[in-house]
C-alpha cells in the first residue's frame, strides 16, 4: 500500500534519503518541543 | 491567481516534499519534512532547508539563486500539502538563526496574503511569545514560533 501511495504522489519516483536524526537537527527541532512544553497554557486547539 | 511554485514532488503521504531551487547555473535540492513532536502527538514540527548528499538538511542555508518568492511559495504549496494527509493534526516552527525566524515569519505573511485567494482553504495562526505564552498571530509582531491549524467544520 505504501509503495502504491508513493507511485501516485510522485509517478514511480524513489524518495531521496533524508537523515532527520542529525545532531544539528535534533537540536532545531527540540527548540520546537520547548517552546510547547514550557507554554503556560494548553495549546488553543481540540 | 495561483503564485507560480516549483514542481514538487511529494512522499510518505505529505511527510517529505522536495523541490530544486534553480538560477542560472546552480541547482539546490529542498526538502519541507515534518516531523512528529515528542511533546504533543497532534503537533508536527517544520523542518525546510538544503537536502545534502548524505541526505543532512542544512537548516541554516540561505537561497542564493534570489528566487525567495518562489520558494516561499513552494513551502506554502508545500504546508497546504500536508493538510490535505493531515488536516487534524497542527503545524509548529521556530526560526533556529535570525535570518531563519525572518524567513518564517515571511512565510507566515505570505500564508495569510494566499488565503484571501481561496476562502475554502482556511487555518488558525499563533504565534509564541517570548514569555512562554501563545496567541493568535498578529502582523506587526515578533514572535519566537509558530502553529498553523487548519480549521475544520466546529472550530
Amino acid at each position: 500500500m505504501k509503495t502504491a501511495n508513493k507511485k501516485n504522489e510522485n509517478n514511480g519516483l524513489t524518495m531521496p534519503y533524508v537523515n532527520l536524526d542529525s545532531p544539528e537537527l535534533k537540536k532545531e527541532l527540540n527548540k520546537i518541543d520547548v517552546l510547547i512544553k514550557n507554554l503556560k497554557h494548553p495549546l488553543p486547539f481540540k | 491567481m495561483e503564485k507560480p511554485v516549483y514542481p514538487i514532488s511529494t512522499f510518505e503521504n505529505g511527510l517529505y516534499h522536495f523541490f530544486d531551487s534553480v538560477s542560472d547555473n546552480i541547482v539546490t535540492k529542498k526538502v519541507v519534512a515534518f516531523s512528529p513532536s515528542t511533546e504533543n502527538e497532534q503537533i508536527y514540527r517544520l523542518v525546510f532547508g538544503d537536502l545534502l548528499p548524505n541526505g543532512n538538511i542544512d537548516v541554516y542555508s540561505s537561497s542564493q539563486n534570489k528566487d525567495m518568492e518562489l520558494i516561499l511559495s513552494t513551502v506554502i504549496k508545500a504546508i497546504e500539502s500536508f493538510f490535505v494527509y493531515h488536516p487534524e493534526k497542527i503545524i509548529s516552527f521556530a526560526g533556529s538563526t535570525p535570518a531563519r525566524t525572518r524567513l518564517y515569519r515571511a512565510v507566515i505573511n505570505k500564508f495569510i496574503d494566499n488565503l484571501e485567494n481561496p476562502p475554502e482553504l482556511s487555518y488558525k495562526i499563533y504565534g509564541f511569545t517570548d514569555d512562554n505564552e501563545i496567541e493568535p498571530f498578529q502582523k506587526d509582531k515578533i514572535y519566537i514560533g509558530y502553529l498553523i491549524h487548519k480549521k475544520n467544520e466546529n472550530s
